[in-house]
């Protein structure tokens, strides 16, 4: 076996992630390993480089660091929130308008001022009105 | 409307809760330090944010995620590297330049500093290579993950790794033999 052949296998070995697996050399390798100085020296400055690598721990996240990503998070989300505000905001005024226009019909069928059909028609040309002022009033306030 | 933001908010906080620490551990590595590496993990979870409409699934989330996450420290490790001097020598040097004195205690003090400084070496190795050493050793990604991530063909994720591991070990020679 050459010094190249030699240095190839054990790449090859490195991406099985095992250090252990070296214990297992073939016997090929073996022999060149206790016949080469040079290839000796490089098995165990990579075997030592391995263990450090397959040794790296994480770091903890700074704290700061968490803080600003959740923060982030909750910008995000208050992003979010003038947008549910105008949904709100955007329901309570068409209930409201539902509710005046119930009052209006009541007032005047009531006495008997209107007839059913003209109240209909009556309404029916205010809803337009009243969802002009809404829509003016989402903008105003959102 | 709202409800699709607020989906949008509370998927990205589970997604700073999983991958934050492991980012911010990609980026220490890939760029040495402490600073550079939060300002990294910012922008990357401000891109996460911005472009997750965009993410389509035709790749795993964490893949997704971690081709943000390389891509951002790559750019900023070859902006850091064109301005920097060769940090090098001032890491390879032992303490005082005392080249050679050190006595046995000393010497088994600055042996255990290999660890650290392995992790130092890293970030000096082309962004390439220290991303593949990375995301191989501490990530425990596989060949075929990171080669999804960086977009590269198995066999030159290989040659990578194996490049980048030589320079690793001449690196660390070259601080063995000061002592």
């Amino acid at each position: 076996m050459k010094c190249n052949e030699f240095r190839d296998k054990l790449a090859e070995m490195d991406d099985s992630r095992q250090v252990k697996m070296r214990d297992k050399l073939p016997s090929e390798m073996t022999d060149h390993l206790e016949a080469c100085r040079d290839c000796s020296e490089y098995f165990f400055e990579m075997e030592n480089l391995q263990r450090l690598l397959m040794g790296m721990g994480r770091e903890k996240i700074p704290s700061g660091l968490s803080l600003k990503l959740a923060r982030l998070a909750e910008e995000n989300s208050r992003y979010a929130s003038p947008l549910s505000a105008r949904a709100v905001s955007t329901r309570l005024i068409r209930v409201t308008i539902a509710a005046v226009l119930v009052w209006v019909a009541a007032a005047l069928l009531a006495p008997g001022i209107l007839q059913p059909v003209e109240v209909i028609i009556l309404l029916s040309a205010m809803v337009p009105m009243f969802e002009k002022m809404g829509r003016s009033l989402i903008s105003d306030n959102v | 409307m709202a409800r699709k933001e607020e989906l949008r908010a509370s998927k990205y906080s589970d997604i700073v809760d999983l991958y934050s620490e492991r980012v911010f551990n990609l980026a220490i590595r890939m760029l040495g330090n402490r600073e550079d590496a939060e300002e990294a993990t910012q922008d990357v979870f401000m891109r996460v944010y911005k472009s997750m409409d965009g993410f389509r699934g035709d790749s795993s989330l964490s893949t997704w995620i971690w081709r943000i996450a390389a891509n951002v420290c790559i750019t900023r490790s070859k902006k850091k590297k064109a301005n920097a001097v060769s940090l090098e020598n001032s890491l390879i040097d032992p303490p005082d330049g005392q080249v050679g004195t050190f006595s046995g205690q000393e010497r088994a003090l600055y042996r255990t500093e290999l660890a650290g400084a392995v992790k130092e070496f890293i970030s000096m190795l082309p962004p390439n290579e220290s991303t593949v050493v990375t995301l191989f050793y501490l990530e425990e990604l596989s060949y075929e993950e990171i080669s999804e991530i960086l977009k590269m063909p198995l066999g030159t994720v290989s040659i990578t790794l194996h490049r980048g591991k030589a320079r690793l070990r001449e690196l660390l020679n070259g601080m063995e033999s000061h002592l």
